[in-house]
């Protein structure tokens, strides 16, 4: 449990600054930079989604 | 004069089997749209994707004045798809040339080849499915069918960007290319096996953090 939400948020924060530095690089003009930045912070958003998903599944239902 | 005539044609033709056999107009709104962008912008690839839509509305014509089905829409489903996937690879592609382009006067008609995309996409996602159950699932985060639809969209990203680094760097986008054909086997081969979520996205990064060390050395060279 503890390794995934740790997984979790590395995927999340990684996915933010991914999608952040996509963001800064096609405002220097680094333009194939910033779109393989892009698809670096869907790649990471799936994870983050994909791991969410295993964790609320492992979770005991209430009822 | 004669082709915006026949495309004057097409349009009107087009909305009035629209009305009659689908009571919606959007495939002929963004036919207008692709038509627009290839009278202002007179870009062969702009062109070839207003062709596209031009067989398609010629086929519903067909279709409805041969009498071929009861609802031509129904012959219409057939071959909608293909040429829309068609359609939708190349405004990709004219996307990312544009974008690496480095003129800024080039970002106008990004904008409107995005705008011919997304409508491309509504189109696309309409042949597919009902249209208020797709909006429903992204409504209700159905995180099964968002990963999947994610997973899709970022593994043909990563292809068209791999190609067009290679066509825009040369020999120095061999390497991102590579990387992508590297990263596919060990994601696919290796961790999808395993089950490892988290290891197989790292190992589709591969490509991208290729191109970083290729741009850092560029920049301190």
């Amino acid at each position: 449990m503890m390794r995934t939400t740790a997984l979790l948020m590395v995927s999340l924060f990684s996915s933010i600054a991914f999608l952040g530095a996509s963001i800064y690089l096609s405002a220097l003009g680094d333009y194939i930079p910033a779109l393989f930045s892009f698809i670096a912070g869907i790649i990471l958003l799936s994870c983050f989604l994909s791991l969410f998903r295993e964790l609320r599944l492992r979770e005991p239902s209430s009822g | 004069m004669f082709l915006g005539v026949v495309a004057l044609l097409v349009v009107i033709s087009s909305v009035v089997v629209d009305l009659k056999y689908s009571k919606d107009i959007t495939p002929t709104v963004s036919f207008v749209v692709v038509l627009l962008g290839a009278v202002i912008y007179d870009d062969l690839l702009v062109i070839g994707g207003a062709l596209l839509f031009v067989v398609q509305r010629f086929l519903v014509l067909f279709a409805s004045v041969t009498r071929t089905y009861r609802n031509p829409m129904m012959f219409v489903d057939l071959v909608k798809e293909p040429l829309l996937v068609l359609l939708l690879v190349i405004m990709a592609s004219f996307i990312s040339m544009k974008m690496v382009l480095p003129a800024m006067d080039e970002w106008s008609s990004s904008v409107v080849v995005m705008a011919m995309t997304a409508l491309t996409l509504v189109n696309i996602i309409d042949a597919k499915a009902e249209r208020m159950s797709f909006i429903a699932d992204f409504i209700s985060l159905d995180i099964d069918s968002l990963v999947d639809r994610l997973e899709l969209v970022s593994g043909v990203l990563m292809l068209i960007m791999s190609v067009v680094s290679l066509v825009y760097w040369g020999v120095m986008g061999l390497p991102v290319l590579l990387g992508y054909a590297v990263s596919v086997v060990i994601a696919d081969r290796v961790f999808d096996k395993t089950g490892s979520v988290f290891l197989e996205s790292v190992s589709k990064l591969i490509p991208v953090f290729i191109v970083l060390i290729i741009r850092a050395y560029t920049i301190l060279v």
